[in-house]
């Protein structure tokens, strides 16, 4: 028998071991139990060799394949087999299975017909999952029908097998910590592997007819290597010889730009040091000019509060403006819990405070509001959008938010964190060894599902301090601008924020401009 | 915090099964029910929203899968996340299930550390 085993034969045989062995790891995971599982030599049986293996009651799943396998074949356990697995998985002591196996009445077995099947369920879950990898060309397999009891007085019509017939059955025996080892196995009916068959036959002609093909060219082929082999390396030699003079003369520019560029830069130093000498005498004495102001200001402030009401300060400068602003709004926000993963703090500082990071000056405006910063250009999707849909959307705008609606009206919004947090974590490259269809599919899910919604918005005239503290409070890095109709005007990420402080420009919008978010990974 | 759990199967066994396995995965659940069927599920969905719903997709009356669909009909479930359970894992299936509204799928036999890197996810 083994010797006309065909291609899809042994391999079915080779991962029937597999998906046996795939169960008991499973099952051991599960309601950890120790179980081993060891193959008997494969042997052809009928009907009648059967019946003496399997004498007493048995458990039979018919599992109906599709594809590199097709048509029905059959996993059997034996009693003991059926009596240990139900009783283990419905978490019976062990003293209660041994009585069970000890007695194996068909009572014993008829209040256990619900865990028998759902043996048989995982069973063929795991022959589906390792036949999935290992076969090319599996469909899927899928149960179709259990039956416990004795099938051998009507094979055909209990278990779809006919009593003439002759079939592959590869036997295992299976331990459970002390529990006596029992037999299972798996039964191909020959009829399964019929059309993989007739398609080898085929695809073996066919090889043949190109192999003799191919020796005819294998000579002309030879020739011309000889004569390509020659070639390359006399232009390797070219190569390498231009190359080499190509660096050399790279190396020597290189090193006359740092001469002089490190030179430049001496002389720079220089020139700063003397400029910041200079202008620290000069704060200094704004600094004495300023106080004498306040002085006066101060003693002038209880007979002209009136007027300054009714004026604006014009001699005030924007700066102290700003400062005033500035600590209005800081005060609730201390109040505030901040939440995490939102805008740092420092950053509301760096926008509330005139001062900037060492070495700069940033002259935005707290005055500075929404539709200043925003972009107008805003990425749409739909909420029956796929995650992979979506994904591919936001690549191609090179955004790290979509907003969900029509019509300009929001029903939600998506960033690539919710995306990064609703895919499997296998679909990384770095895990792509470990990928499987389940892991693939997460791609299919709905954005509907995923989206943030009611989404929090702003308002075109919503200042730069409270956009701030929106996305401290709630985390968020994005917020959709709204006008009076609820109809989305723009959007304010933090790349529109960080743009307008380095760009040291409130007044200008940076829309259109497109923000750089983190790629998914 | 503590999250609320639905098992749905046909199979009081697998009900019990899916259950333990979700007790030795670790994770907290203040709250676990169980539905024989996708109608009872439904019943019990309507009377309380829950966080995660573990669903089979062979089961007589209402499948999985056409239960997937009633639930995302009912507007307290919106955030209910669903993973199915299932022998059956054909791309085909798992991808018709995710495009109606699942959040994940998990193959039988499952252990518990299986639940752990599908429902944690979800726990907070």
């Amino acid at each position: 028998m083994a010797t006309s085993l065909t291609g899809v034969q042994s391999q079915a045989i080779g991962l029937s071991k597999d998906a046996f062995d795939v169960f008991c790891h499973d099952i051991s995971g599960m309601f950890g139990v120790g179980m081993e599982c060891k193959q008997q030599e494969n042997t052809a049986e009928t009907v009648s060799s059967l019946t003496e293996r399997f004498k007493k009651l048995a458990a039979v799943n018919s599992v109906k394949a599709e594809g590199a396998m097709d048509g029905t074949f059959q996993l059997i356990f034996d009693q003991e087999g059926l009596l240990i697995l139900s009783g283990i998985i419905v978490m019976l002591p062990s003293t209660n299975i041994l009585q069970r196996i000890k007695r194996g009445t068909v009572t014993d077995i008829d209040g256990m017909t619900d865990a028998i099947k759902e043996v048989g369920n995982m069973l063929v879950g795991s022959w589906d999952k390792v036949f999935r990898e290992g076969l090319e060309k599996h469909g899927h397999f899928v149960q179709t029908d259990t039956f416990i009891g004795n099938p051998w007085d009507d094979p055909q019509e209990k278990i779809g097998l006919g009593e003439d017939g002759e079939f592959l059955f590869i036997p295992y025996q299976i331990t459970i910590d002390s529990y006596p080892a029992f037999n299972c196995g798996v039964i191909f009916p020959g009829a399964v592997f019929d059309k993989t068959q007739t398609e080898e036959k085929i695809r073996a002609e066919v090889r043949a007819k190109l192999e003799a093909e191919a020796a005819e060219k294998a000579g002309l082929e030879a020739e011309e290597k000889t004569e390509a082999e020659e070639k390359p390396d006399l232009e390797a030699e070219m190569k390498a010889a231009i190359e080499a003079e190509e660096r050399a003369r790279i190396e020597a520019e290189m090193k006359a730009e740092a001469e002089a560029k490190m030179k430049a830069e001496a002389e720079t130093e220089t020139k700063s040091k003397a400029l910041a000498e200079r202008k620290a005498e000069t704060e200094k004495k704004a600094e004495a000019e300023a106080e004498a102001a306040t002085d006066i200001k101060a003693d002038d402030a209880g007979t002209t509060a009136s007027e300054d009401a009714a004026e604006p300060q014009q001699s005030e400068t924007p700066e102290s403006t700003e400062g005033t602003e500035a600590a209005e709004d800081a005060e609730p926000a201390e109040d505030a819990e901040p939440a995490a993963g939102a805008v740092s703090e420092t950053i509301q500082k760096m926008v509330e405070s005139p001062a900037g990071l060492p070495g700069e000056h940033f002259q935005i405006s707290l005055a500075t509001c929404a539709k200043d910063i925003m972009q107008t250009d805003v990425l749409w999707g739909n909420a029956d959008d796929s995650v992979q849909q979506a994904t591919e959307k936001m690549q191609q705008a090179d955004v790290g938010h979509m907003l969900v609606g029509t019509e300009g009206l929001l029903d939600g919004i998506v960033s690539r964190s919710d995306i990064a947090s609703a895919v499997s974590v296998y679909l990384k490259p770095m895990f792509a060894k470990w990928r499987r269809p389940t892991d693939d599919a997460t791609l299919q899910i709905r954005i509907k599902w995923i989206m943030t919604r009611p989404v929090q918005t702003i308002k075109p005239d919503t200042s730069l301090a409270e956009i701030l503290k929106n996305m401290r409070q709630s985390g968020v890095r994005c917020l959709p601008v709204v006008d009076q109709q609820d109809k989305v005007v723009g959007s304010v990420t933090v790349f529109d924020i960080f743009a307008a402080l380095l760009s040291g420009d409130s007044g200008t919008s940076t829309a259109g401009k497109t923000p750089q978010a983190p790629p998914l990974e | 915090m503590a999250k609320t759990l639905l098992i749905v199967d046909d199979s009081a066994t697998m009900r019990k099964i899916v259950m333990r396995t979700v007790k030795m995965s670790g994770l907290d659940f203040d709250k676990t029910e169980e539905a024989g069927n996708g109608v009872e599920a439904l019943e019990k969905l309507v009377a309380g929203p829950v966080d995660i719903m573990l669903c089979d997709v062979n089961m007589p009356e209402m499948s999985g899968t056409e239960l997937v669909k009633e639930v995302r009909k009912l507007p307290d479930c919106e955030s209910t996340k669903i993973i199915m359970v299932s022998t059956e894992s054909s791309q085909e299936l798992i991808d018709g299930v995710m495009a109606d509204g699942a959040n994940g799928f998990i193959t039988k036999p499952f252990t518990p550390e299986k639940f752990q890197e599908k429902l944690s996810p979800f726990m907070n």
